[in-house]
């Protein structure tokens, strides 16, 4: 069974119609790269995935379950986690705060216990668990909004552009840690991109997305070679 | 010197205030509005204690829940079924503040309504009326009961809410949904039922708040419309988006117009104790020119 199942799926804010009748599947670990030129829809379409912008219509299946009209805090109930480019973390508490308060949830036994899980995954966050999001660096940040979404221990996670703005030493931090949550955690990823050349080398899968339609769909290692789509959408040259 | 009974009518007065200021606060951190209708769940409240002390005879202080109850739900109804399905449709900032002067006009005109059908079937002063007060003695001391109780009142709700937003997941999950909505729902935390409990929270203490009006002065269907800018002048005092800010902005300005009202009617000023609005007036226009961060911007600055 596919974990996405996407038929159709027409996504927007009020009265704009941003994703024109995409269709697609996700499939188990695998890691779905989503590219794109800018404005092409693919944070709003994983917006229409979580919940987060209008379904103007169409069928979105979450582990065979319907979820097209569900909001967006029953899907994350279903173990499907987002991982928003901005705004992802409460900037006036600490980390340790921001961290306890994704997994509200949860019992103190439990939450103690993943929370030892998080920061074995991300070590590098042990050093400022007291200090308030504000003051740290988008690096920074972005490690504790992942952290947030691994406290929820979710089967699938959706990361939009979890790199942008970054220095090349941490942008290649958050691509290993991506990675491994698939290859290590079994978990499946799906990942819009502006580092188009990245995302495809680290992707088993790929969807080119061009004004809100789907322009290639296939494996990624192919759209990387694909030398007419890969120059003309993602200014990639041989 | 300042007689002992101004002091005790300002501490009343601050209380209620305090209530108020906190609890419109509330309502403006979740909708991100200024909520005009806010006076009018006070005048609800105490029309729910009125009530149910004229049919059922219970003593005045033990309608104190119903107060609560009456403000709480119909501050529920006005989020459920007007404010949440407006901004779910992309209402703007100026349509739902116009929606808020509307709810106020209507609630009002409810309230006048209500107070008629008083009047004729249970034959009672519906306008107009105060409540009688008990005398407690208190070490010795004779105090009124509406001294004790109201600040009763807002010790043990003041302590509750702090409990409950610092102590207990729901309270987590409420700061969380007022800081950063988008956020919170993608962490799987229900904004919208979050928010409804707020606005029930914050009704419910404006209905205390409410309750002891009568006991001051005599309380009519558009009372709620007058204390308006007093609520405002306090909670724009606190920083508008600041809850601890919002209970010392109630005392300020409460304290301020009881005592600045009293001295200034004091020869040799001789002034008018009509001109008692300019006091809260004045303390919102300085505190915009001079704080417009209000006095939470004291403690939050450098952080």
């Amino acid at each position: 069974m596919s974990v996405f199942e996407v038929e159709g799926l027409r996504v927007g804010y009020g009265k704009l119609e941003i994703i024109h009748g995409v269709s697609f599947k996700v499939e188990k670990n695998e890691l779905f790269v989503i590219v794109g030129p800018n404005g092409s829809g693919k944070s709003t379409l994983l917006k229409g995935l979580f919940g987060l912008a209008s379904i103007k219509g169409g069928k979105i299946l979450f582990n065979g379950e319907d979820i097209t009209k569900l909001p967006a805090h029953e899907r994350s109930k279903k173990g499907l986690a987002y991982h928003p480019q901005l705004n992802n973390t409460f900037e006036n508490l600490t980390v340790r705060e921001n961290i306890l308060l994704a997994g509200y949830f949860l019992d103190r036994d439990e939450l103690e216990r993943r929370l030892e899980n998080v920061l074995e995954f991300l070590p590098e966050i042990r050093g400022f668990m007291d200090r308030k999001v504000r003051t740290l660096s988008g690096g920074e940040r972005q490690m504790v909004a992942f952290a947030m979404n691994m406290i929820k221990e979710p089967n699938t996670i959706m990361f939009d552009e979890p790199t942008a703005a970054l220095s090349p030493k941490m942008a290649d931090l958050i691509f290993d840690r991506i990675l491994k949550l698939k290859t290590e955690y079994g978990l499946t990823v799906v990942l819009v991109e502006q580092n188009a050349k990245k995302a495809l080398e680290l992707g088993d899968r790929a969807m080119l997305l061009v004004t809100g339609t789907i322009k290639f769909l296939g494996p990624a290692e192919e759209l990387l070679k694909h030398e007419d789509l890969a120059s003309m959408y993602l200014g990639l040259r041989g | 010197m300042v007689d002992v009974n101004i002091l005790l009518d300002a501490l009343v007065y601050s209380n209620m205030l305090a209530l108020l200021s906190l609890s419109l606060t509330l309502t403006i951190m979740t909708l991100k509005v200024a909520n005009f209708a806010h006076g009018d769940l006070a005048i609800v409240g105490v029309y729910g204690a009125y009530t149910l002390m004229v049919v059922m005879g219970v003593a005045t202080y033990l309608t104190l829940p119903v107060a609560f109850l009456f403000g709480g739900v119909y501050a529920l109804l006005c989020y459920v079924l007007i404010y949440s399905p407006m901004r779910r449709r992309g209402a703007s900032f100026v349509m739902l503040m116009i929606a808020s002067m509307a709810i106020d006009i209507a609630t009002r005109s409810l309230i006048q309504i209500y107070a008629d059908l008083m009047k004729f079937h249970l034959k009672v002063y519906s306008r107009a009326f105060i409540f009688n007060d008990v005398m407690l003695n208190i070490l010795g001391v004779e105090v009124r009961g509406i001294v004790v109780f109201s600040t009763l009142s807002v010790a043990v709700l003041l302590s509750l809410l702090y409990i409950l937003l610092m102590k207990t997941k729901f309270g987590i999950a409420m700061r969380a949904a007022i800081e950063n909505p988008p956020l919170a729902e993608v962490l799987g935390i229900n904004v919208e039922r979050v928010y409804a409990i707020s606005w029930f929270l914050a009704g419910g203490f404006a209905g205390v708040a409410g309750f002891f009006l009568p006991f001051r002065i005599p309380t009519s269907p558009d009372l709620g419309f007058i204390i308006l800018l007093p609520i405002f002048a306090a909670s724009i005092l606190g920083g508008i988006n600041s809850l601890p800010g919002a209970v010392i902005g109630g005392y300020v300005v409460g304290i301020s117009e009881i005592l600045g009202t009293y001295l200034l009617s004091q020869p040799p000023i001789n002034m008018s104790t009509a001109y008692r609005p300019a006091i809260p007036f004045a303390i919102l226009i300085l505190t915009l020119l001079l704080l417009p961060r209000g006095i939470a911007s004291i403690w939050s600055r450098g952080d």
